[in-house]
């Protein structure tokens, strides 16, 4: 194949990422590492180094819009990205660490957390508003509130949050993983900015989108300070799936999200599973 | 039960979107336009194109070795390949949060919002660190 075939298929391939991930609300990155890493050639290290740009170019294109509607919250956003972003350097150190002693331990992981990332995705259900009657000592010293407009009702909806420490143990799984595989992390951050800290389903999903902006320009630095951000592979990958996500959002209103998002979660066990395969050589 | 009435999204949300959005508009401008010098190979590349089939399979430490690519911050004085210019637009895109937090910083310290100045401060301290390449690890 010519030097050129395979950052075309990549263009392609995560053009139709963006497309699909949009339509089954699934961030980018969490798609691109596993596929790039079981189905193309390239080293997993300069996967995952494009993996954290896929997804920090995601959530910056989402920032502005999310934050000016108020669904993305800056207050809930700083200390939970704060938490992370700093276990996302240990886990940027971690990563290239361990595929320095030996590239099949990082496969192997990866595997193994694609296949649970499916598991806490089928079984995982949000709460759209959960009871939260009264923040704790935390919620209160960052004055962790707000208040967004719920559009197909036009009412002014007002939260808060609480189990703020339980939420903050959480992020700092969510920064490892962020850090050693170049995962986006979105699907972690949305069940714990709402099933433990009981923030508005929307309120943590836009908020989930912001802060992966921040969680990943720290290991974002790490990857492209130590040579592992290689523009053949980042800049198409980049723009297919921001080409991708643009498309698949004029799609949505027209498609039924429940089996996309089905569609993609097997592809996503079925890359998890060939991923921990090349760990075993298999 | 706690004050609804008195909850109120941060002040300073609305200005850090319009950062975020100028910057990563010129983010992504820089990299489409270094990518289409080293492509058309208006800038010479460190790898000749052709050759990077041999080398992207390769571990990071081989790649390295192999190449003779640059680490840390060393691709500023090597702007004029083509393998290198892209890297304006990644670094761009890397640094918004940062030139954020930064005004986020001053903001919070004249509104004298201690915690979030506090959060502010230790956030800026750990993307300082990672944008320095200060932190080495050995195997």
């Amino acid at each position: 194949m010519p030097w050129w075939g395979w950052p075309t298929i990549l263009f392609f391939t995560t053009f139709l990422i963006g497309v699909f991930g949009v339509m089954a609300g699934i961030g980018g990155g969490v798609l691109f590492v596993p596929l790039a890493a079981s189905f193309f050639p390239f080293h997993i290290d300069f996967v995952r180094g494009t993996g954290l740009f896929i997804a920090l170019g995601s959530s910056l294109a989402a920032a502005p819009h999310l934050l000016e509607k108020n669904l993305a919250s800056l207050k809930l956003a700083m200390p939970s990205a704060l938490v992370a972003s700093t276990f996302a350097i240990i886990g940027a150190f971690l990563g290239l660490w361990l595929s320095a002693l030996n590239p099949a331990y990082i496969q192997g992981s990866l595997g193994v957390t694609i296949i649970g990332i499916v598991f806490i995705m089928l079984f995982a259900k949000n709460s759209e508003n959960p009871s939260v009657t009264h923040g704790n000592y935390l919620t209160q010293l960052l004055q962790i509130n707000g208040i967004y407009t719920e559009e197909t009702t036009g009412k002014e909806i007002r939260w808060t949050v609480h189990n703020t420490t339980k939420g903050m143990l959480g992020f700092v799984i969510v920064g490892l993983l962020a850090g050693i595989f170049g995962l986006g992390a979105g699907w972690a951050n949305v069940a714990i900015l709402n099933l433990v800290m009981g923030a508005p389903v929307k309120v943590a999903v836009a908020t989930s989108s912001f802060a992966l902006s921040i969680t990943d320009s720290t290991a974002a630095w790490i990857y492209m300070n130590k040579g592992a951000v290689l523009p053949i592979l980042t800049v198409p990958s980049m723009i297919g799936i921001m080409l991708g996500a643009n498309i698949g959002s004029k799609l949505l209103p027209k498609v039924k999200p429940s089996v996309i998002r089905n569609m993609v979660i097997g592809v996503l066990f079925f890359a998890g599973v060939r991923s921990l395969m090349k760990a075993f050589g298999i | 039960m706690e004050n609804f009435s008195s909850f109120e999204n941060a002040s300073e949300q609305q200005l850090y979107a319009k950062i975020v959005y100028h910057m990563n508009h010129l983010g992504l401008f820089a990299l489409v336009a270094g990518f289409a010098l080293y492509l058309t190979g208006m800038l010479t590349p460190h790898v000749p194109l052709e050759d990077l089939p041999q080398y992207w399979s390769l571990p990071l430490e081989q790649y390295l070795e192999k190449t003779g690519a640059l680490t840390g911050w060393q691709w500023i004085s090597e702007l004029g390949y083509g393998d290198v210019a892209p890297l304006i637009g990644v670094a761009v895109l890397a640094s918004i949060t940062l030139v954020c937090y930064l005004v986020l910083f001053f903001q919070f310290l004249q509104r004298g919002i201690k915690p979030l100045v506090v959060i502010t401060v230790i956030e800026l301290f750990f993307m300082l660190l990672s944008a320095s390449n200060l932190i080495q690890i050995s195997h």
